[in-house]
C-alpha cells in the first residue's frame, strides 16, 4: 500500500494529467467469463489429450531404442557410403565384377559357427594347431622312413661277407690297439695305401670316398712310420667309435 | 573405437568378466575373420586351424592390445599373418604350389572342392583370385569383400594407402579380365 502511494505521488509530480485518469480497462469481455473458463478449459485439455491418445496408440519401443537412434543411423549412413565407394571405384576399375553376387561359395559345415568354442580353446591352448590330416602326413614319413632304415640295415648286416666280424659284440670286445701291435707296420702301410680302406661313413657315395681317398693318400705317403704308427695309436677310439655308430642303427 | 568394443576391453581387463568378453568378441567377428582366412587358405579345415591360432593369440595379446586402433583392424592383422605364416608353410612343405609356376597357385584347391562350379560366375571369381599375387590377393579380398576403406586396410597390411589403390586396381582388372577368357 505504501508503495502503491510512492508511485501515485511520482506519476502526480511528473505527469499530473495521468494521475486524474481512471484506471478501469475501457475493453467489454464476455458476461461470466471468469466463471465459466475453468470448465472451459479442462473440456478443452481432455477433448487435446483424446486427440494425443489417438495420435500415438500405445506402443512400445525397444529398451534404449531413441538413445541409439542417431548412432544408428550414423551407422547406416556410413555403411552405405562405404558401399557406395566400392561399387563407385569397381564400377571405373572392372565393372564386370559388380554383376557377381558376394555371396560365399565355399561349403561350410552346418551349425559351424554355433558350436565351435574358440573361447575353451584359446583358454587351454598354448601350442599352434596342426590339422590331423598333416600330422597323418607326417606319419606317413616316419614310416616310409622306418621302412627305409630296415632296408639299409638289413643290406649291410646281410651283403658284408668279407667282414669277419658278423656280429657287432665282437666289434665291441675287440682290443683296437693290442691288435695293431701285431700287424706289421709294411701291412699298415699297404692298408692305409689303398683309397678302398678309408671308408668312414656308410652314408658317403663311391665318388665322395675317392675325393676324400685321394685328399688323405698323398700326405700319408710323407709320413714316416712312427708318425703313421702313432696316428693309429691316437685314432683306434675313433674307429671303435665307427663300429659304435654302425651298432645304433635302425 | 566403437563404444561396445571398448566396453569389452574393459570388462577383458577384469577377471571376472574376462571369459565372458572374450566370447563377446569372438561371436561378434568370427565369421568376418573366417571368410577372410578361408578366401585366402581355401580349405575349411585349414580355416578352422588358422583361426584357432589367430584367437589364440588374441586371447594372449588383448590384454596388451593397444586402445588408439579399432579392435577389428587389430584382429585382421593378427588374422592376415596367421595366413600368411600357414601358407608359408606349406608352400617349404611342398604340401600345395603357391608359386603360380603354373599359373594357378592355389587353383587347383578351389577346383578340388567338392562344390565347385566352373560354369558360375562366383567360382571362376574364386580361381581368378588365386591366380594373383599374395599381395594383390590380400588387398583385393579385403576391398571386394570386407569393403574395408583403404585407411583401415593400410594399418592392416601396413602399406600406404597409394600402393593399395594400385594393387586393387591391378587385381580387379587381372580377375575381370581372367574371368571374361575363362
Amino acid at each position: 500500500m505504501e508503495q502503491q502511494t510512492t508511485i501515485y505521488h511520482e506519476i502526480k509530480d511528473a505527469y499530473p494529467v495521468l494521475a486524474g485518469a481512471d484506471k478501469r480497462m475501457p475493453y467489454a469481455i464476455p458476461q461470466n467469463y471468469f466463471q465459466q473458463i475453468i470448465p472451459v478449459m479442462l473440456q478443452k485439455i481432455a477433448t487435446d489429450n483424446k486427440v494425443l491418445s489417438a495420435s500415438y496408440p500405445n506402443y512400445q519401443v525397444p529398451d534404449g531404442y531413441f538413445e541409439q537412434f542417431s548412432a544408428s543411423v550414423l551407422s547406416k549412413i556410413k555403411e552405405r557410403e562405404g558401399e557406395n565407394e566400392v561399387s563407385a571405384e569397381l564400377s571405373e576399375v572392372a565393372p564386370y565384377l559388380l554383376k557377381l553376387s558376394k555371396e560365399p561359395v565355399y561349403y561350410v559345415p552346418d551349425g559351424y559357427f554355433q558350436q565351435v568354442n574358440f573361447t575353451a580353446f584359446a583358454k587351454t591352448t598354448t601350442a599352434p594347431v596342426f590339422a590331423i590330416h598333416k600330422l597323418r602326413k607326417w606319419t606317413q614319413y616316419a614310416a616310409a622312413a622306418v621302412v627305409t632304415g630296415i632296408l639299409v640295415f638289413s643290406a649291410f648286416m646281410f651283403t658284408d661277407n668279407d667282414n669277419p666280424y658278423q656280429s657287432f659284440e665282437q666289434y665291441n670286445q675287440l682290443d683296437i690297439p693290442a691288435a695293431l701291435q701285431t700287424v706289421s707296420d709294411e701291412s699298415l702301410e699297404t692298408y692305409l695305401s689303398n683309397p678302398e680302406h678309408i671308408s668312414l661313413s656308410l652314408t658317403e657315395t663311391s665318388a665322395e670316398m675317392e675325393e676324400l681317398a685321394l685328399d688323405v693318400n698323398t700326405p700319408i705317403q710323407n709320413l714316416s712310420d712312427d708318425e703313421l704308427t702313432q696316428y693309429l695309436n691316437e685314432n683306434s677310439e675313433s674307429q671303435v667309435s665307427v663300429v659304435n655308430e654302425k651298432n645304433k642303427l635302425p | 573405437m566403437h563404444a561396445e568394443d571398448k566396453e569389452l576391453l574393459i570388462q577383458f581387463q577384469q577377471p571376472g568378466t574376462k571369459e565372458r568378453a572374450f566370447t563377446a568378441i569372438i561371436k561378434k567377428y568370427q565369421e568376418k575373420l573366417y571368410w577372410h582366412v578361408r578366401r585366402l587358405v581355401v580349405v575349411h579345415d585349414d580355416a578352422n586351424d588358422v583361426l584357432q591360432n589367430v584367437f589364440i593369440k588374441v586371447w594372449k595379446g588383448l590384454e596388451n592390445f593397444r586402445e588408439d586402433s579399432q579392435l577389428y583392424t587389430w584382429l585382421y592383422r593378427i588374422a592376415t599373418n596367421e595366413c600368411l605364416s600357414f601358407l608359408e608353410q606349406q608352400k617349404r612343405r611342398g604340401t600345395v604350389s603357391l608359386d603360380n609356376d603354373d599359373g594357378e597357385g592355389l587353383g587347383h584347391q578351389v577346383k578340388a572342392d567338392s562344390h565347385f562350379d566352373a560354369n558360375k560366375l562366383e567360382w571362376r571369381l574364386q580361381v581368378a583370385i588365386q591366380q594373383l599375387p599374395e599381395k594383390q590377393r590380400l588387398v583385393f579380398n579385403l576391398r571386394y569383400f570386407d569393403e574395408m576403406p583403404y585407411q583401415e586396410m593400410s594399418k592392416v597390411l601396413d602399406t600406404s594407402e597409394g600402393a593399395l589403390k594400385a594393387s586393387y586396381h591391378h587385381a580387379a582388372k587381372k580377375i575381370e579380365e581372367f574371368i571374361k577368357n575363362y
